[in-house]
C-alpha cells in the first residue's frame, strides 16, 4: 500500500485546519520520505506516526469527520476520543511514549510496546511534522555556520574540518561544511558508502589514503575554495594519524554510529568482517568496539589540546568513551550546548512550513518573501540559496529556516495573508522540530550543562505544550525519548495551519509568539544573559515574572 | 513558445539532466514548468539498435537517418503512453525518461515490463531489432544521471546476451575487469600462426579464446575490446616486420579498430576478429610475394656478375640474406629452373660466345667461364649444347666464314 498526501485545493475534512493535519500525517508516510512506510515508520530507527494500521485508519477517519469545535485525542499513536472543545482549541492533542519516570527505560518500554500499549514516535514522526532530510541538513548547516561565527569570523573559508560518518545523518556534514566555504575530510570505513556519496555529489572527491586526502585538502585550503573529501578508513585510525603527525585540523567532530555499539565498526575490520564477528562473537565484538572508541575519543581530546575546535555531534561518543575508560571524555562539549544554545537564547529555532497544495511554487514564493522580509540576514539568504540549489522536494514541499521569536510571528502573518489573497495555491502548515528552546529537555543534547544545572528539568516542554494548547495551535503533543531514546528526553511538538482566515491569523499570532517566547524565558531563567536581555524588551510578548 | 521550439528545448533540457549539467533544483523546477513537463523523470532507459554499425556500414547517411528517425518517432509514440519522454543522445542511442511512482519492491518489475512492452511494440512496428538497458529509480532529480549511467551499463550486457534484450541493472552483475585469459602466451601463439599464414590455426586459437568467456561474471566488453585491439596491433606489427605493406596495414588497422569498438555482440566481435586476422595474413602473403621479387632479382644480378667465379648457392643465399633452403626453392619458383642449371646456362652461353669470337683454347674458355677442369667443362658443354666444344667451335666457324664471304 502506497500512502501519499493529497494535494491541491479539494479537501476531504471539514476545514483546512483538520485537512492540514491529515495531509501532514499522510505525508510522513510518503515512500519518498518515510524510512519504512509499511511499518508506519517515518524516520530515526523506529519513529512511528501511528500505533498500527488500524489506528492510522481510525485517525484518518476521525480527522475527516472532525468538527470545527472538536478535538481528537491521540495516545501514543492511537486515537482514543473526540471531545467537544472550542473553535480555537487544537483539533488534535497527543501524548506519546510517556512512561512514569521510574519505569522510563528501553527494557520496560519494549515490554509495553509488545503488549500494544504504546508506540515510539521519535519527535516529528509522532507529531506528523516529519518532512524528510531537509531538517537534518539545516540543523547541520546551522551548527557549522555557528562554529564559523564563533571561531572563524563567520566563514569556514580556508579551514579544515575533520569528521567521520557518511550515513543518513552524517552525510549532511560535507554539504554543510562546503556551504560554509570550508574544506571537509569525512572518513567512513564503508567504501561502498563513500562511493555512493560520491556518485550523488554529497562529497566532491574520494581519497584512498590519508596522505592523498590531506594533499587535496591543502590544495583547496591554499586556493580558499570549498571541497569535501570522502576518505575510506576507520575514524579512530585516521584521527590518531593526525595526532601522530601533528596535523591539526581547525575543527574536529564525528558522526559515526557510536550511539549504537552494534553498528560502530572496530579498527582493523571491514564492515563485512564486523557484521560477521558481531553475529558470531558479540562479546569479543563489543570489546573491540570499546577499544576503538577509546582511541577515537583520546585522539579527539589530543587534537583539542593541540588547538582544534572539537565537539561531540550528538552521537553519544563521549559517554561511550567514558565507559571505555577515558575519564576526561567530556572535556570537549556537545554541539547543542556549545553552538545551538546561543540561538535558543534568542528564541531562534527550527521553524518549518509545508505547502499543503503540493506545489513547489508556493514554497519558492515564501522563500522570496522571507528574503525580502529579512534582507541583510546573510545567514538566511545563504541557506536559502544553498537549499534551493541542492534540495529537491519530496512529498509535500516544505522549507526549514531557523527564525527567532519575532520573525516567526511576522512571517506567519504574511503567510496567512498570502493564502488569503490567493498568492499561494493552498494553505500552509507551520510547524517545527522538537529541538527548540522550550520544547525539549534532553540532558545529553539540547539541555546538556545548563548554566543553572536544570538539564533534566522536564517542566518546560510540558509547559510549552500546555501553552501552545492555550494559544490555539492546531496540533499539540508531548512525547518522550526522541533523538536520544527512552528515559533521556521529554519534548513537545506543535503545528498551526495558516488557512488564510482571520481565525487562523489569531491562532498564528498567539502560537508563533508564545512558543518561542517561552524558550527565551526558559534560558533567561537558567541564567543566560542573552535571553535575559531579550525579555527586557518592552515588545517581548509575555510578562516575565521570574 | 510554439510546439516545435518547446520540443527542441525539452530535448536540450532532458539531455542536460542526463549529463548532470543543471546544478540547481529550483532551475530544474522552473524549466519543468516552462517546458510543460508534468512529472520530472526518476528512471532512465536507453535504447540501441542492434548491430547498427555492421548493418549500416554500406548505407548512405540519409538511409541511416531514416532508420533512426523511424525508431525515434515510434518510440516516442509508445513512450507517451507510459508518460515517458524520449531524447536522442548519440547516433545509436536513445534515452527514455520515465516517471515511476512505485514502491521499491515492484520498481524493477515495473520498469522491466515497461521496457519489454516498448521493445515489442517498436520491433513489431518498425522491424528494427533493439535492446534496452534500464537504470534504477532515483527520487532526487540531481541523481537522474546515475540512472542513465546504470542504463548504459545494463545495455552493455547485451554484448554477451545477444540482441533484442531488456536488461535491468539490478539483474546483472557488474562486469569483471579480469583479462587473465587474454594472456601474452595467447598473443604469441596467434603471432606464430599468423606468421605461418595458417588461417585455420589462428581461427582455432581465436575461437577457443572467445569461447572461454566466463558467463558468471562477464568481462567488461570495453576492456575486452581494448585488449583485442592490442592483440590486433601486435599482429599488425608482426606483419609489418614480415614485410607487409605499411599503408595497407594502417588502413586495415583503422577499419578493424573501429569495427571492434562498435561491435554489438560477442558473435559480431568474433566475426570481426576473424576478418582482421584474415586481412593480416593476406597482407603478409602479399608482402612476401613482393619481397621475393626483389630478393631474387638481386640474386640474379649477383649471379650474372659472378658466374665466372666458382659461385655456390650458399654464397648467393647469404648475399640476399635468406636461408639456402628457402633460396633454393624460391629461386626455382621465381625463374623456373634451379640455381645450378641457371649458372650452367650462363656459363655455357658465355663459353659459346668466346668459342665463336676468340681464338682462345677450349681449356682457357672453360677457365674463363668458371670451369677449372677442362674435361668437366667438355662434359657439361656437350650435355647442354649436344656437341663437344671443339666441334662447336669448328662448325660454327665454318658457318660464319660462309656468311661473311657471301656477304
Amino acid at each position: 500500500m502506497i500512502i501519499k498526501s493529497p494535494v491541491g485545493n479539494n479537501i476531504s475534512c471539514k476545514s483546512w485546519q483538520q485537512e492540514g493535519l491529515l495531509r501532514l500525517l499522510l505525508n510522513c508516510l510518503d515512500p519518498d520520505i518515510a524510512k519504512a512506510p509499511d511499518e508506519l515508520v517515518a524516520y530515526g530507527g523506529r519513529g512511528k506516526v501511528a500505533r498500527n494500521v488500524d489506528s492510522l485508519k481510525a485517525i484518518v477517519n476521525a480527522l475527516i469527520n472532525l468538527e470545527n469545535d472538536e478535538t481528537l485525542l491521540i495516545q501514543s499513536g492511537k486515537p482514543v476520543g473526540v471531545f467537544r472543545t472550542f473553535e480555537y482549541a487544537p483539533r488534535v492533542i497527543m501524548a506519546g511514549a510517556l512512561v512514569v519516570p521510574y519505569w522510563s527505560n528501553w527494557d520496560y518500554f519494549h515490554k509495553l510496546e509488545e503488549k500494544g500499549l504504546t508506540a515510539y514516535g521519535q519527535s516529528t514522526a509522532a507529531s506528523w511534522a516529519y518532512i524528510g532530510t531537509q531538517g537534518i541538513l539545516q540543523g547541520t548547516w546551522e551548527t557549522f555556520s555557528q562554529v564559523a561565527k564563533r571561531h572563524f569570523g563567520g566563514t569556514l573559508k580556508g579551514k579544515m574540518v575533520l569528521t567521520s560518518g557518511l550515513g543518513e545523518m552524517g552525510s549532511a556534514q560535507p554539504l554543510a561544511v562546503t556551504a560554509n566555504a570550508g574544506v571537509a575530510i569525512v572518513a567512513d570505513v564503508d567504501r561502498s558508502i563513500v562511493k555512493k556519496r560520491l556518485l550523488s555529489s554529497v562529497i566532491d572527491i574520494m581519497a584512498n589514503s590519508i596522505d592523498e586526502a590531506l594533499e587535496i585538502a591543502r590544495e583547496y585550503i591554499a586556493k580558499c575554495e570549498p571541497a569535501s573529501i570522502g576518505l575510506c578508513g576507520n575514524a579512530a585510525d585516521i584521527y590518531e594519524y593526525f595526532v601522530d603527525h601533528n596535523i591539526i585540523p581547525d575543527i574536529v567532530t564525528d558522526q559515526t554510529p557510536a550511539h549504537d555499539l552494534k553498528s560502530y565498526i572496530p579498527s582493523g575490520l571491514s564492515p563485512q568482517q564486523a557484521r560477521k564477528l558481531a553475529e558470531q562473537d558479540p562479546i569479543q565484538y563489543e570489546g573491540l568496539v570499546m577499544e576503538t572508541i577509546r582511541r577515537h575519543v583520546k585522539a579527539m581530546l589530543e587534537l583539542k589540546n593541540k588547538g582544534a575546535v572539537v565537539f561531540d555531534y550528538g552521537n553519544n561518543l563521549r559517554e561511550q568513551g567514558r565507559r571505555a575508560g577515558v575519564e576526561n571524555a567530556f572535556s570537549f562539549p556537545g554541539f547543542a550546548s556549545e553552538y545551538i544554545r546561543p540561538l535558543f537564547c534568542e528564541g531562534r529555532g527550527p521553524f518549518r512550513w509545508v505547502a499543503l497544495s503540493g506545489d513547489p511554487e508556493d514554497i519558492y514564493k515564501t522563500d522570496e518573501v522571507i528574503l525580502s522580509l529579512f534582507k541583510g540576514d546573510t545567514r538566511l539568504s545563504d541557506w536559502l540559496s544553498f537549499v534551493e540549489r541542492r534540495f529537491m522536494f519530496h512529498g509535500l514541499p516544505a522549507r526549514v529556516c531557523w527564525l527567532n521569536y519575532k520573525e516567526r510571528s511576522v512571517f506567519g502573518k504574511i503567510i496567512n495573508e498570502m493564502v488569503a489573497s490567493g498568492k499561494l495555491r493552498a494553505p500552509i502548515a507551520i510547524t517545527r522540530d522538537h529541538m527548540d528552546a522550550a520544547a525539549v529537555a534532553s540532558p545529553f543534547r539540547e539541555t546538556e550543562a545548563m548554566k543553572d544545572g536544570s538539564d533534566a528539568i522536564a517542566d518546560w516542554p510540558v509547559l510549552n505544550a500546555l501553552l501552545n494548547c492555550s494559544s490555539g495551535a492546531t496540533l499539540v503533543g508531548i512525547y518522550q525519548g526522541g533523538g536520544v531514546g527512552i528515559g533521556y528526553s521529554i519534548h513537545s511538538g506543535m503545528t498551526v495551519v495558516a488557512d488564510g482566515t482571520e481565525h487562523a491569523q489569531k491562532r498564528l499570532d498567539y502560537v508563533l509568539k508564545a512558543d518561542p517566547a517561552l524558550g527565551v524565558i526558559r534560558y533567561a531563567d537558567a541564567g543566560y544573559d542573552a535571553a535575559r536581555e531579550i525579555i527586557k524588551d518592552p515588545d517581548f510578548p509575555a510578562k516575565v515574572l521570574s | 513558445m510554439d510546439d516545435l521550439i518547446r520540443d527542441y528545448a525539452r530535448k536540450g533540457f532532458l539531455k542536460d539532466l542526463l549529463f548532470n549539467d543543471i546544478t540547481s533544483v529550483k532551475d530544474i523546477w522552473e524549466l519543468q514548468k516552462k517546458l510543460k513537463i508534468e512529472h520530472l523523470p526518476n528512471t532512465v532507459m536507453v535504447v540501441t539498435i542492434d548491430n547498427y554499425y555492421s548493418d549500416t556500414l554500406n548505407r548512405s547517411e540519409i538511409q541511416k537517418q531514416t532508420i533512426r528517425i523511424r525508431l525515434y518517432e515510434c518510440l516516442k509514440r509508445f513512450a507517451e503512453k507510459f508518460g515517458a519522454l524520449v531524447v536522442n543522445m548519440e547516433e545509436n542511442l536513445l534515452a527514455v525518461l520515465l516517471w515511476i511512482e512505485r514502491d521499491k519492491e515492484s520498481e524493477v518489475e515495473y520498469s522491466m515490463n515497461t521496457g519489454a512492452c516498448l521493445k515489442e511494440q517498436v520491433e513489431k512496428e518498425t522491424g528494427i531489432s533493439v535492446s534496452i538497458g534500464i537504470g534504477r529509480r532515483y527520487k532526487d532529480i540531481l541523481d537522474l544521471h546515475l540512472s542513465y549511467k546504470e542504463a548504459l551499463s545494463a545495455c552493455h550486457h547485451k554484448f554477451f546476451l545477444g540482441k533484442s534484450q531488456v536488461i535491468h541493472i539490478d539483474n546483472v552483475l557488474p562486469f569483471s575487469e579480469d583479462l587473465g585469459i587474454y594472456s601474452v602466451e595467447v598473443e604469441s601463439q596467434l603471432s606464430v600462426r599468423v606468421l605461418a599464414c595458417d588461417e585455420e590455426g589462428a581461427y582455432n586459437i581465436l575461437r577457443e579464446l572467445m569461447g572461454n568467456i566466463p558467463q558468471q561474471r562477464p568481462i567488461n566488453p570495453l576492456t575486452m575490446k581494448t585488449r583485442l585491439i592490442e592483440i590486433i596491433t601486435t599482429l599488425m606489427r608482426v606483419a609489418m616486420e614480415a614485410g607487409a605493406d605499411q599503408e595497407n596495414l594502417a588502413a586495415l588497422s583503422g577499419k578493424c579498430v573501429e569495427g571492434i569498438l562498435k561491435s554489438d555482440t560477442m558473435a559480431d566481435l568474433q566475426n570481426l576478429m576473424q576478418q582482421a586476422i584474415k586481412g593480416i595474413i593476406q597482407q603478409i602473403c602479399q608482402g612476401r610475394k613482393r619481397m621475393n621479387l626483389e630478393v631474387f632479382e638481386r640474386a640474379l644480378n649477383y649471379i650474372r656478375d659472378n658466374f665466372k667465379k666458382p659461385i655456390t648457392l650458399e654464397e648467393v643465399a647469404d648475399y640476399v640474406h635468406i636461408s639456402p633452403y628457402y633460396f633454393s626453392h624460391g629461386f626455382k619458383n621465381f625463374i623456373g629452373i634451379s640455381f645450378i642449371d641457371y649458372v650452367t646456362k650462363l656459363r655455357i652461353d658465355e663459353a659459346k660466345k668466346l668459342l665463336l669470337t676468340t681464338d682462345m683454347s677450349i681449356g682457357d674458355v672453360g677457365k674463363q667461364v668458371g670451369y677449372y677442369d677442362p674435361n668437366y667443362f667438355g662434359r657439361v658443354f656437350k650435355n647442354v649444347v649436344g656437341i663437344p666444344p671443339s666441334k662447336f667451335k669448328v662448325s660454327k666457324k665454318v658457318l660464319l666464314d660462309r656468311i661473311f664471304s657471301e656477304g
